[in-house]
């Protein structure tokens, strides 16, 4: 059937569906063709064969598309089927997919897709089927089935250089070109291929000086230190880049950088785009990630733990703690939680992880299987649901209109989790007094009317609800909100409402709440929805029993209201088993404290003795609901991570055939990708996910994708270009290496270094093409390579969008080396309007989707919910508009200008330092002239109606200098 | 060159690999006049530019452009119907609903004769321009799915939209302006990624000026005006320029560094001539009033509608008018107070005519293909029971005007009560296919490789609708 997704979708179906394919596929013997029954021709020919071709062939005929790989232009083809199986079963009109369709009984197959058929048209065809199926129309496509499948089997895979396995081959020794004798093995490497192909003569290297921003820029994102440049520059020895180097990689500032890498590659982000939801524990995988680049943790290690870091065994708490921390990585994805399909979140929720796990870790596009095999790599659906069951069988959101993220609690020390525990049995104390207190104080307060004007909060009356439908008034039950209640009689169930709705609600969280009066011919379960920012919540209220607060008022939760947004309660008498009462809505601004607990007036002709007892009931409840408060925020602030949770029981998933988490067909076992090698058993208990098995499986030494991608990687982090260009991509539709000799060798290195990346990097940066020059060669050196894939030339370093944010802040002598980002302002629930002002590195600002940086935007450091390995590098005018308009920019030279430039010193002799630290190199005598003419109105002394104009001129002069190509891009 | 891109291997791939050779595609987002008759083989573009007109929140069919009696004849009556969103949360057919009437009477307009209810008089006098589709149908129940499927054609996975897939596809005719603009676009339901590019290169991302719920002001593009002085503005770019020329032999030579300076030349252009585009002083009293804008009820969104204009004026590819809010449950969405719906058709009604107008009489309408709509349209029933209508995927309505489509003509059919499409459906597949082939486009061919794989903002769906072509 076609392939068209329809929008309303129900999970019986999908069973029934699978049911009735494997039926079909055991009946389906033969066959339509019975000729000599002219009759049958001839109705085929004049009623049949228009049909199909009229209504059906542009979509499925082998002319036009064969949608869900189904034909109807032969007989052949609709016995074969398409993916849902045989189309039509010749006699059994219940029993073809076809019928089904055109029929339009069920809402997720209808055929064809843009209108019914006519009567008369359905009337043929059932006709058609029913007495035989009759057609003499035969195949003319042999194939058409495996027409589409053009790309590597499984058996074939270890074809195609990406699957094998590593080769060690020892680095060419003792090649020499050009009187250049290649220094490390990574140089004779490059050496020997660009020999063998006549590449463009290698440039020579940049400058000491150059090859020290060059440095410090890729490895710390930040120019050097001014007395960095006059150590190196000093330092004679023949180790002195080395030196540097080490001391580079030591500082924290290196660690920064690499996560930076990572986290883009890990999609990193610390909210969703749809309603900018805040992800607040989103940031302790951001630190993870920083602290196991600052230790080294192995590669292996560091993967295994951002897969299946809970369930690895450690020894010490500290490592416990990061092992939860690590599972960011799977359930950071910008989801859209607001999916009514709950079946359909979760299956994209595994999709979008298998689709990062495949890219990030193994260069491979696993998504792609989702709905048929790979069209080009060897990954069969199978392994895409076998792998799929694996992750299905963790839970990562928990089911609400709008579905909520898992936050789990970090293992503490003994002490601290006993003052949890502690802190938890003392709340459930607290709330069983709070109970009877409740229990008591509604025998005894809340009597008679109480008057509108006394309620606290906004509140709207029953004679102000919209009503549908009759309803009564009354005031038979003397305690209620203003003028009486309302009540449905009882009668015409599931066809009254009334809409409690404020005329205006401003902005914010409220409790809200619900007056009615108790009795015994109530309902016990009436339904109330409240409609807010967060959707629509379905609240029941047992209306025999009396109202918990003032025994008026029952509390329906705390629901955020947005400007403009929906705002409102729906009482309705549907599944009502008695009278549906209905009193009173409040809504009690939840910041306002008084507001909540504030006492009611009693009237004034109850007794004294009872206004005094209900005030100290009152003032009781006051504390202990203050003290629930108070326990619920101290309990809050255990320390939790944004993460996962096995599921209690583990199953395998059945293919979802076209995709559809309708459409279910054959259960596969949980494993992995059978193209790779088998190195890893999957647990059979069903109480385990095979979540760790996916992980030992991935980081085994023989997974020669995983060593070759990171390892690519981090060449393209420091040299420039990637040996494998498409960096997430090593199927067979990417790019194929340059040199594989050389990246499998370095491959092997990693595993040889324990998957340290410190020693990757070191071993990357101190080679002769990482220093070389990135001008233009000789002539024709760009034609003969122009894409540089021999290295003949280095890479032209730009500044990223991080980088340029913190050479700002560091020029203008504002940037905080010293902190983290630690957790985000409490309370923050949306990232929308927020404003990034903390001069901390650009790697913990906050990453947020609806609210980045405008310098971010305008870089290239989109958070576009992908896998990055790769970032754009654009060149376009509003680059430059940024630089030059943007007011956080402004302000960092106004920062920059004040610091710079003092009274004391003449303003020539104040651009020699800020030349250094924003260039790294004294300015020129041009220079200095052309900058001098900006500054020049603030030489002399400046007067006080002067001061302003002195300071926008000095600021002028640094924007400019931020704006300029030296500062942007590097030698 | 204007850009440089470090991998500009897959558009240049897909340009060398299409024969036909898609002539805007060489060119930059930016940069030079696309060269509109050189697209698609067999395709002729009808139309150089779209504008959205996007009714955020889903407006009612059956108050608005989908008259249906049965509602009055049935008003009350409890009724079963297959609803979506039951359907979605449980599975559910056949959940009884209480029809509800229409609150709005309906008039014929234009010699077509087409029906249109009293929420939008002034539209409906334009009917004769219009190509009304009634049978749209789309794909999710919520409004933060189906916001973004109307603008990427998929409801959660990360997907270009549309208006920069139209940017890809043919470039820009202004070399001063963005390519694309979305006019005070919500921060909510999908926010950003309604005119994201997601994988394709950033610079086809749209341009969003001003805010939802702004009143005008701020419909300035960001960047483009320098907040300091004059006297400090010329400081900067006389220094920037001084600077560039003697840093460029520090850095050396190459292609990266020469987009740079291209890249500063097009900044100082664009600064001279884009403020410019966003200012209404130049526009005469009649045109003012024309737009509404001495009428705080249509104030805001008029305002938006002259922009859109001169936006269509200096030749913007893709121009999106938003009327919503940033609220989860924006503008249109009325679950409770149907009624309501009259506040928002009064802000936009006089607004959109006068757009109509103006496009006519500027010679504008011929080549713009104006788009109106929702994410989706409403149920004929109150939802829960209630005074409002939920949302409803399943059948809805949309017009088209100007751009080559044929004016004065409906296209398919709901169910007698309005709430399923059954006759000529239209997905919202179909209608990207549509719009992007009034533009010369085949969605077939208007393809990305990202990932391996050749992705299209119709995914492996979408028809283009004859019915609706001129």
């Amino acid at each position: 059937m076609g392939s068209r997704r329809v929008s309303v979708a129900r999970s019986a179906l999908g069973a029934v569906r699978a049911a009735l394919v494997c039926s079909l596929i055991a009946t389906l013997v033969t066959t339509g063709v019975q000729a000599e029954d002219d009759g049958r021709v001839e109705f085929f020919e004049n009623r049949i064969r228009p049909l199909l071709i009229s209504r059906c062939s542009e979509c499925h005929s082998s002319q036009t598309e064969l949608s869900g790989g189904l034909g109807l232009d032969s007989a052949e083809a609709w016995q074969r089927g398409g993916d849902s199986g045989a189309a039509i079963t010749p006699r059994d009109l219940a029993g073809s997919l076809v019928w089904r369709a055109v029929s339009y009984a069920d809402p997720l197959l209808q055929m064809p897709p843009d209108g019914k058929l006519s009567d008369a048209e359905l009337s043929d065809l059932k006709r058609w089927i029913e007495e035989g199926a009759f057609d003499p129309r035969s195949s003319t496509e042999t194939d058409a089935e495996d027409a589409g499948a053009t790309g590597l089997s499984v058996e074939r895979a270890r074809e195609y250089w990406s699957y094998r396995s590593l080769v060690a081959s020892a680095p060419p020794a003792g090649v020499t070109m050009d009187a250049i004798r290649p220094s490390t093995p990574i140089d004779a490497f490059l050496e020997e291929t660009r020999r063998q192909a006549s590449a463009p003569a290698a440039l020579g290297p940049v400058s000491r000086s150059a090859l020290l921003r060059r440095l410090s820029f890729d490895l710390h994102g930040l120019p050097p230190e001014p007395h960095e440049i006059e150590t190196l520059l000093g330092d004679e020895r023949p180790d002195a880049v080395a030196r540097f180097v080490d001391r580079t990689l030591a500082s924290p500032r290196f660690a920064e950088r690499m996560a930076t890498h990572w986290l883009d590659v890990a999609r990193y982000a610390e909210s969703l785009t749809l309603r900018g939801f805040v992800l607040p524990q989103a940031w302790r995988y951001r630190d993870y990630v920083v602290n196991a680049m600052a230790i080294d943790l192995p590669y292996d290690q560091f993967i295994r733990e951002q897969i299946a870091g809970d369930l690895l065994e450690f020894e010490d708490l500290e490592r416990r703690r990061r092992g939860i921390e690590a599972l960011g990585f799977l359930v950071l994805g910008n989801h859209n939680l607001e999916e009514q399909d709950k079946r359909q979140l979760e299956m994209d929720i595994v999709d979008e992880q298998l689709d990062v796990i495949g890219k990030a870790l193994l260069g491979q596009t696993l998504s792609c299987a989702r709905c048929h095999d790979h069209k080009f790599d060897p990954i069969p659906t199978r392994d895409y649901y076998a792998m799929a069951g694996i992750l299905a069988s963790t839970q990562v959101v928990r089911h609400a209109n709008v579905s909520e993220w898992i936050e789990r609690p970090l293992p503490l020390e003994e002490e601290q989790e006993c003052f949890y525990q502690e802190l938890e049995q003392h709340l459930a104390r607290v709330q069983e007094e709070l109970k009877l207190v409740l229990a008591e104080s509604t025998e005894s307060v809340g009597e008679g009317p109480l008057a509108l004007e006394r309620v606290p909060g906004i509140v709207i009356d029953d004679r102000q609800a919209r009503r549908v439908g009759t309803w009564t008034e009354s005031r038979s039950v003397p305690y209620f909100v203003g003028d009486g209640y309302l009540h449905d009689a009882a009668e015409s169930r599931g066809e009254k409402t009334l809409t409690f709705e404020p005329r205006e609600l401003p902005a914010g969280s409220y409790r809200v709440r619900f007056a009615y009066t108790h009795g015994e011919n109530r309902a016990s379960a009436a339904e109330l929805r409240v409609f807010s920012a967060d959707g629509e919540k379905l609240v029941t209220i047992d209306q025999r029993q009396r109202p918990e607060i003032d025994g008026r008022w029952m509390e329906l939760g705390t629901f955020r209201f947005e400007p403009a947004g929906q705002a409102f309660v729906m009482v309705s008498n549907e599944n009502a088993d008695g009278h549906v009462i209905a009193d009173a809505v409040q809504f009690l601004a939840v910041d306002s404290e008084t507001a909540a607990v504030a006492p009611e007036h009693v009237d004034a002709e109850t007794s004294a003795e009872r206004e005094l007892n209900a005030e100290l009931l009152k003032r009781r409840i006051a504390e202990l609901q203050s003290q629930v408060q108070q326990l619920q925020r101290e309990l809050a602030s255990r320390p939790k991570a944004i993460g996962l949770v096995e599921r209690p029981e583990a199953s395998d998933l059945a293919i979802h055939v076209r995709g559809s988490v309708h459409r279910l067909g054959e259960i596969v076992p949980r494993g992995f990708l059978t193209a790779l090698p088998a190195t890893q058993a999957l647990p059979t208990a069903t109480s385990q996910s095979g979540r760790l098995e996916l992980a030992q499986w991935m980081t085994h030494p023989e997974q020669a994708l995983l060593w070759r991608v990171i390892a690519n990687r981090v060449w393209g982090w420091t040299i420039g270009d990637p040996l494998v260009r498409s960096v997430d991509n090593f199927g067979t539709t990417g790019d194929v290496p340059s040199h594989p000799e050389l990246l499998d060798w370095l491959a092997l290195r990693l595993q040889h270094d324990e998957g340290s990346l410190h020693l990757m990097v070191r071993r990357m940066v101190l080679t002769d093409v990482y220093a070389r020059d990135a001008g233009r060669g000789e002539l024709d050196a760009e034609t003969r390579d122009p894409k540089n894939q021999t290295y003949w030339r280095g890479s032209r370093r730009r500044l990223d969008a991080e980088s340029l944010r913190d050479s700002m802040l560091l020029v203008s002598g504002e940037l905080d080396l010293r902190s983290g980002a630690g957790p985000l302002p409490e309370g923050l629930v949306s990232d929308y309007g927020f404003e990034h002002d903390r001069p901390v590195r650009s790697v913990y600002v906050p990453v947020f989707r609806n609210a980045m940086p405008s310098l971010f935007e305008a870089f290239d450091r989109s958070v576009t919910g992908l896998v990055v390995g790769q970032r754009d590098r654009s060149t376009v005018a509003s680059q430059v508009l940024t630089l030059l308009n943007d007011p956080w920019v402004r302000q960092r030279a106004e920062s920059a200008a004040l610091r710079s430039f003092s009274d004391e010193l003449e303003p020539l002799e104040s651009l020699e330092p800020i030349f250094r630290r924003a260039l790294g190199r004294s300015p020129t005598d041009g220079e200095r002239r052309v900058c001098f003419e900006v500054i020049a109105a603030s030489s002399g002394s400046p007067a006080p109606e002067n001061s302003r104009e002195v300071l926008e001129r000095r600021a002028d002069f640094i924007q400019s200098l931020f704006a300029s190509p030296e500062f942007r891009f590097l030698e | 060159m204007m850009h440089f891109e470090s991998s500009p291997s897959s558009r240049r791939r897909w340009l060398m690999q299409s024969a036909c050779g898609f002539g805007g595609l060489a060119l930059s987002a930016l940069g030079s006049p696309a060269v509109a008759d050189t697209q698609s083989p067999g395709l002729v573009p009808r139309a150089k530019r779209i504008l959205f007109l996007f009714m955020q929140g889903g407006v009612s069919q059956v108050d608005s452009f989908d008259p249906k009696p049965e509602l009055d004849r049935r008003d009350g009556e409890q009724m079963p119907f297959d609803d979506a969103r039951v359907f979605a949360n449980t599975g559910e057919l056949g959940s009884k609903h209480r029809v509800m009437r229409s609150p709005w009477k309906f008039q014929r307009y234009g010699e077509c004769g087409l029906e249109v209810s009293d929420l939008f008089p002034q539209i409906g006098a334009h009917a004769d321009k219009l190509c009304l589709v009634r049978s749209m149908h789309t794909e999710g129940v919520a409004h933060g799915p189906a916001t973004l499927f109307l603008h990427c054609g998929a409801a959660n996975s990360i997907r270009p939209s549309f208006g920069s897939w139209v940017l890809y596809g043919l470039g820009s005719e202004n070399q001063d302006l963005p390519g694309f603009v979305s006019l005070a676009p919500s921060i909510g339901n999908g926010g950003a990624r309604n005119y994201g590019s997601a994988f394709l290169p950033a610079r086809y991302q749209g341009t969003a000026v001003g805010r939802a719920g702004g009143d005008g002001s701020d419909l300035v593009m960001r960047h483009v005006r320098d907040p300091q002085s004059l006297d400090s503005h010329r400081r900067k770019w006389e220094l920037l320029e001084q600077l560039s020329r003697a840093q460029h032999e520090q850095l050396g030579e190459d292609d990266e560094l020469d987009a740079v300076g291209e890249s500063q030349a097009l900044a100082a252009r664009m600064q001279a001539s884009a403020p410019h585009v966003f200012d209404l002083s130049e526009e005469t009293a009649e045109t003012r009033k024309l737009y509404g804008l001495d009428d705080p009820r249509t104030r805001a969104y008029g305002h938006r509608c002259l922009i859109a204009r001169r936006l269509c004026e200096s030749g913007v590819r893709f121009v999106q008018v938003n009327y919503g809010d940033d609220s989860a449950n924006p503008a249109w969405d009325q679950h409770s107070e149907l009624p309501k719906h009259e506040v928002h058709a009064r802000a936009v009604d006089q607004p959109i005519a006068a757009l109509l107008t103006d496009l006519e009489r500027r010679g504008l309408l011929e080549d713009t293909l104006v788009w109106w709509g929702g994410e989706f349209g409403r149920t004929p029933y109150a939802e829960k029971n209630g005074t409002g209508r939920d949302h409803n995927p399943g059948g809805f309505s949309i017009w088209l005007a100007g751009g080559g489509v044929r004016g004065g003509t409906t296209v398919g059919a709901t169910d007698e009560f309005g709430h399923q499409a059954i006759e000529r459906k239209v997905h919202m597949h179909d209608l990207h296919a549509t719009l992007l082939h009034q533009l010369g486009l085949d969605h077939e061919q208007l393809t990305y490789r990202y990932a391996g794989r050749d992705f299209r903002l119709t995914d492996v769906h979408g028809r283009v609708i004859d019915e609706l072509l001129g």
